[in-house]
């Protein structure tokens, strides 16, 4: 790669970063359980990309994401050797009480930590397309990108998702 | 985007902590700065000083193992001179021992009372001895040159001998007389010694 294509790509890799920061960790807790190694993941996802001797072809975005999930994946298979380890992708409920209690109702942090406990309940793939659907507003084409699915499966099966999550949702007292 | 999407969107996430962002960050700005072609100039100019640095030391490593090698091919060769000169010296030492012996023979040559040895001398021989080792008997047995490397050989075929001549002298009375002595290389011995009793 050329040194003007190497700081091209760089600079392009640090404001998807910055863009997508909270969905990147996310998509890696969501893999791993586990945040220390989530961000351990995404770091050995950016040390991999900075040493990348040609340009990704396509979507910049979806190529991090893609990596960040190849990373995270390898880390949850080294981890699995020795404890398994999960954490929700959701804060503690203890921070957020502190902030709902500021801002929203209890009825509404209610109803809140039923829809995350569902969000947690649904398998793995599925919560990563809600991830990178909804958090990182990555389109189906993207996300397909990531996980090298057809678009229209991902698309189907995000759809599942939600209506699966409405239903739990309804359900609830 | 429908109620449900919006009601995930507002859920709080768990945050990273501030040590990623510093991570990535270091991460991005060391590539950045090796992709730079400026700084890949100064890091290759490193590199060169770096490589230059430790050609320097090999050839410093180089220089002490010559020295080294030197230092040992020196004290082999002193070594070697040394066992020449020692050896060259050892039969020297060994004349000097027995100058006394040959000072009885150098007598024998000024004093010219003892007529009775030259009865003991050979015909044919003793006309050789007599006429070409005469230089030889005038020489004397101190002043005999130093035997050279070369001629130990034959020369330790001499020593025989000469040591033989002291147990002559005694056996016989007579002194001997270096003039009369024969020293035949050919058959290594001395006729005249081997001939009394030597």
């Amino acid at each position: 790669m050329k040194p003007q294509q190497e700081i091209v790509l760089h600079a392009e890799l640090e404001q998807i970063y910055r863009q997508h920061r909270q969905t990147l960790f996310s998509l890696a807790l969501t893999i791993t359980g586990c945040s220390g190694l989530a961000e351990d993941a995404i770091h050995e996802a950016f040390v991999r990309m900075c040493r990348l001797t040609s340009p990704p072809t396509g979507s910049v975005a979806a190529y991090v994401f893609s990596s960040v999930r190849n990373a995270a994946i390898d880390f949850r298979r080294h981890q699995q050797r020795h404890q398994a380890a999960l954490e929700s992708i959701f804060a503690a409920a203890k921070d957020r009480q502190e902030t709902d209690v500021l801002n929203r109702s209890l009825e509404t942090a209610e109803s809140q930590h039923q829809l995350t406990m569902a969000i947690d309940r649904l398998d793995e793939s599925a919560r990563q397309i809600l991830v990178m659907k909804i958090f990182g507003e990555l389109t189906f084409e993207e996300i397909a990108e990531v996980l090298q699915e057809p678009a229209a499966t991902v698309a189907t099966r995000y759809r599942r998702s939600i209506l699966k999550l409405e239903e739990i949702v309804r359900k609830s007292p | 985007m429908s109620n449900l999407e919006t009601q995930i969107r507002n859920l709080s996430l768990r945050s990273p902590g501030k040590e990623l962002d510093t991570r990535i960050h270091s991460a991005l700005s060391d590539t950045t700065l090796s992709s730079d072609p400026q700084n890949r100039m100064n890091m290759e100019v490193g590199v060169a000083l770096i490589s230059q640095t430790d050609a320097a030391q090999g050839m410093h490593a180089s220089r002490r193992g010559f020295v080294l090698a030197s230092t040992g091919w020196i004290a082999a060769a002193s070594m070697a001179i040394g066992i020449v000169i020692g050896s060259t010296m050892r039969p020297s030492l060994f004349w000097m021992s027995s100058s006394e012996t040959n000072r009885v023979s150098t007598k024998a040559v000024q004093d010219p009372e003892p007529a009775n040895s030259k009865n003991v001398d050979a015909g044919e021989d003793a006309s050789m001895a007599s006429s070409g080792t005469t230089a030889m008997s005038k020489i004397g047995a101190n002043e005999r040159p130093v035997p050279s490397l070369s001629s130990q050989i034959v020369e330790s075929g001499w020593l025989s001998p000469t040591a033989a001549a002291v147990a002559w002298e005694q056996q016989t009375g007579q002194i001997f007389n270096v003039v009369n002595h024969v020293n035949d290389r050919r058959f290594n011995m001395c006729r005249e010694c081997h001939r009394i009793g030597g």
